[in-house]
C-alpha cells in the first residue's frame, strides 16, 4: 500500500501540477479564447485544413431565430450547439423527422417551438459562463462508425486524445451511457475506456473511478477492442493541437461513418480522469518529453508518442 | 500569545475608559473569589495580583503599579484606540483583520485538500457571517436563503431571461428574505436573526447562481454536494477562527495578516497531489501494471463521478 502511495505521488499527474507546470507554462493565456469559442475553433481548424463537422447556421440574435426556425423545418438531423456551451451542455442532438416533430437522440420528441426556446435560452446564455449572451450553431450530425457504435448508448462516442508538445501521450475513448445522456463527458457519467497508444487497442473501462468490463447499460465488453483508423486519429489530434498553438490540450476526435475522422473540440483545461482509464500516470512520459527535441513532421510526433507508449 | 494578546486589548480598554486598575481573569473564574478579590483590594487595599494568587487565578493586572504593554506596541495600541474614539467599532475591525485568515483556510481545503466549493468567496464570507450569527441560526439562514433562491431559480428558469436580469431579481429575493428574516428575530427576540444583514446579500446571490449552473452542468447531486462543501467549509473555517481565539489574536498582532500572505505564497507554489487525489487515482497505479483488463466489478448502477 506504501508502496503505491508512493508511486502515485511520483507518477500521477493531480491538478496543482497539472495548472503550474503545464497550463501555465505551455498554454498561453491568448489562445483559451479560440477554444473556449466553438465557433472560433472551427475557422482555426479549417484554416490549417483539420476537418470538423459541418456547420450549417449560425444564429446570435433572437431576431433571427424565427427565419433559424423555417431552416430548420425543412431539416431531417442536426445538432443544436451553444458556441461557448461548457462540459456538452445545451447541445441537442436531432436525429430524424417523424412529420412535423423532431426526434432527439433519446427518442423524446419535440415540436419547432421547442427548438426556438431552446434557441432563445442558448443565446441569452443559459449554458455559457461568464453570464454574456452567446451564439447558437447548427451542426451536421455525427453518425458513429459502427465499431464504435456499438460500444455507446445512444449516442456518439468520441476519443479523447491528450496532446503535449504536439505529441499524443494519453488516449481514451469516451462513450455515453444511459446516465450521461447521450453525452461522452466522463463527469455526467459517460464510460471512459484507456486505449493504448501503440496498439490502438482498448485497455481498461472506468465509470468515475469505478472500474467495469463493460458498457453499464449494454453489457458489450469494452477490452480488447481495436479502434478503426487509429493512425488518422493521432494526426488529427496532433494536427488540431498544432492549429490551435496549444502545448497542453485534450482533442477530442469523433469517426464520422462517411466523412472518418473529425475534430470536435479541444480542452485547454483537459482533465486527468484519462489517468485511470488508462491506469497509467503521466508524469512519467510528460517529464521525458518536456526535455525531449521533436520533429516538426506530425506524423513523426505521433511515431514518438506511439513509441513512448510501447517502450514504457 | 494569548496572555500578551489579553494584555493588549486590556491596555485598549484602560486607556479608552481610564480606570485605576483594569484586571483580566480566564472567562471559567468562579464569580465569588472574584467578589473576594474586589472586596479585599477596595477594604483592605492588597494589591489585586497579590490577592488573585491567592485565589489561584492567573490574572492580568493592568495599572499603575501592575503589567504594561511593551513600548514598541503602544503606537498600535494607540491606534485603535483612536479608531474606537472616531466611532469605529471594534467588532467590525476585527472581522476585516480577520478576513485574510479564513481565506487562507480556504486555500488549504482547495488546493492541499482538494475540496470542491463555490468560488473562493463563498466559504470565506459565509464564516465570516457565522462569526457575527453564531453558528446554528448561521446555517438555518444559510439553508433558507440557499434553498428558497434554487426554488426561484428554478422558476426564472422558464421566463427565459438574461443572466445579469436573472442574478438582479435573485438578488430582491435575497434580500425580501433577509429582510423578513430581521423583522421575524425582532418579533420573537431572536438576537442572531438582527445581525442578518452580515450576510452578503451579492454573495448568497452568487451561490445560488453556481448552484443553478453546477446543476445543469453536472447535475442535482453534484450541485447538492457542492452547497454541503461550501458550508461545511465555512462551519470548519468558523470554528477553527472562534476556538483558537484568532479574532482577538488578529486585533492584538495584526502583523499576523504578513504571515497569512507568507503562507498563501507557499501554498500556491505547492505543486503535490491534493489529499483527495490520491483517493481517486489511487486504482491509476495497479498492483501490477498489465494491459488486458483485468477482471472488474461486473456492470451494475453506475456511481457518482468523481469530485
Amino acid at each position: 500500500m506504501i508502496g503505491r502511495l508512493r508511486r502515485l505521488r511520483a507518477e500521477v499527474l493531480g491538478l496543482n501540477r497539472r495548472n503550474h507546470a503545464y497550463l501555465f507554462a505551455y498554454n498561453p493565456r491568448d489562445h483559451y479564447r479560440v477554444v473556449d469559442d466553438k465557433r472560433a475553433t472551427k475557422a482555426a481548424l479549417a484554416a490549417h485544413g483539420v476537418p470538423t463537422p459541418g456547420l450549417r447556421h449560425v444564429c446570435d440574435t433572437q431576431g433571427r431565430i424565427r427565419a433559424l426556425g423555417d431552416r430548420l423545418a425543412a431539416a431531417s438531423d442536426f445538432v443544436l450547439k451553444p458556441a461557448r456551451g461548457a462540459g456538452g451542455s445545451g447541445i441537442v442532438v436531432i436525429v430524424e423527422r417523424r412529420e412535423r416533430r423532431f426526434v432527439k437522440a433519446s427518442g423524446a420528441t419535440l415540436g419547432r417551438r421547442d427548438l426556438e426556446a431552446h434557441a432563445c435560452d442558448v443565446i441569452a446564455g443559459t449554458y455559457s459562463p461568464g453570464g454574456q449572451g452567446d451564439a447558437l450553431l447548427v451542426e451536421e450530425r455525427v453518425v458513429a462508425e459502427p465499431v464504435l457504435a456499438a460500444l455507446a448508448y445512444r449516442g456518439v462516442p468520441d476519443v479523447r486524445v491528450l496532446v503535449f508538445r504536439g505529441v499524443p501521450v494519453l488516449a481514451m475513448l469516451r462513450l455515453p451511457t444511459r446516465r450521461s445522456d447521450g453525452r461522452a463527458n466522463l463527469h455526467l457519467g459517460g464510460v471512459g475506456v484507456g486505449v493504448a497508444l501503440a496498439s490502438g487497442r482498448t485497455t481498461h473501462a472506468v465509470v468515475g473511478r469505478r472500474r467495469v468490463a463493460a458498457h453499464p447499460d449494454l453489457g458489450v465488453a469494452l477490452a480488447d477492442v481495436a479502434v478503426p483508423s487509429w493512425e488518422e486519429v493521432l494526426v488529427l489530434a496532433t494536427r488540431a493541437a498544432d492549429a490551435i498553438g496549444l502545448g497542453f490540450v485534450g482533442v477530442d476526435v469523433v469517426l464520422d461513418a462517411r466523412r472518418g475522422g473529425l475534430v470536435l473540440e479541444l480542452n485547454a483545461r483537459p482533465g486527468l480522469g484519462i489517468q485511470l482509464a488508462n491506469r497509467r500516470g503521466l508524469r512519467p512520459v510528460l517529464e521525458a518529453l518536456a526535455r525531449a527535441t521533436l520533429p516538426a513532421n506530425p506524423e513523426a510526433r505521433v511515431r514518438v508518442g506511439r513509441d513512448l507508449a510501447a517502450g514504457g | 500569545m494569548r496572555r500578551s494578546a489579553a494584555l493588549m486589548l486590556g491596555a485598549l480598554l484602560r486607556h479608552l475608559v481610564t480606570p485605576g486598575e483594569v484586571v483580566l481573569v480566564p472567562r471559567a473564574a468562579d464569580l465569588l473569589p472574584l467578589w473576594e478579590m474586589a472586596r479585599a483590594n477596595l477594604i483592605d487595599g492588597t494589591p489585586m495580583a497579590e490577592e488573585a494568587r491567592r485565589w489561584n487565578i492567573d490574572a492580568i493586572v493592568l495599572g499603575e503599579v501592575g503589567l504594561r504593554v511593551p513600548s514598541w506596541r503602544r503606537p498600535l495600541m494607540l491606534a485603535w484606540a483612536h479608531a474606537v474614539r472616531a466611532q469605529v467599532p471594534l467588532g467590525a475591525l476585527t472581522l476585516i483583520l480577520i478576513l485574510p485568515i479564513i481565506a487562507s483556510l480556504v486555500v488549504v481545503a482547495r488546493v492541499v485538500i482538494g475540496l470542491e466549493t463555490f468560488g473562493m468567496f463563498g466559504p470565506v464570507i459565509v464564516s465570516l457571517a457565522f462569526i457575527t450569527t453564531g453558528l446554528w441560526w448561521g446555517t438555518l439562514i444559510f439553508v433558507a436563503i440557499v434553498g428558497l433562491g434554487v426554488a426561484l431559480r428554478l422558476a426564472l428558469q422558464h421566463l427565459r431571461l438574461q443572466a445579469v436580469a436573472r442574478l438582479a431579481i435573485l438578488i430582491a429575493l435575497v434580500a425580501a428574505v433577509m429582510g423578513g428574516l430581521t423583522l421575524v428575530g425582532a418579533t420573537l427576540g431572536v438576537g442572531p436573526l438582527l445581525n442578518i444583514s452580515i450576510f452578503p446579500m451579492v454573495i448568497m446571490s452568487n451561490v445560488i447562481e453556481s448552484f443553478a449552473a453546477s446543476q445543469v452542468e453536472f447535475g442535482t447531486r453534484q450541485a447538492l454536494r457542492m452547497t454541503a462543501t461550501t458550508l461545511g467549509l465555512s462551519i470548519v473555517c468558523y470554528l477553527v477562527v472562534d476556538r483558537a481565539g484568532l479574532q482577538s489574536l488578529v486585533l492584538a498582532f495584526p502583523e499576523i495578516l504578513l504571515a497569512t500572505v507568507v503562507v498563501d505564497v507557499l501554498l500556491g507554489k505547492w505543486r503535490g497531489l491534493r489529499l483527495l487525489e490520491y483517493v481517486r487515482f489511487l486504482g491509476a497505479v495497479g498492483e501490477q501494471r498489465s494491459d488486458a483488463l483485468a477482471p472488474a466489478a461486473a456492470p451494475g448502477r453506475a456511481e457518482p463521478p468523481a469530485p
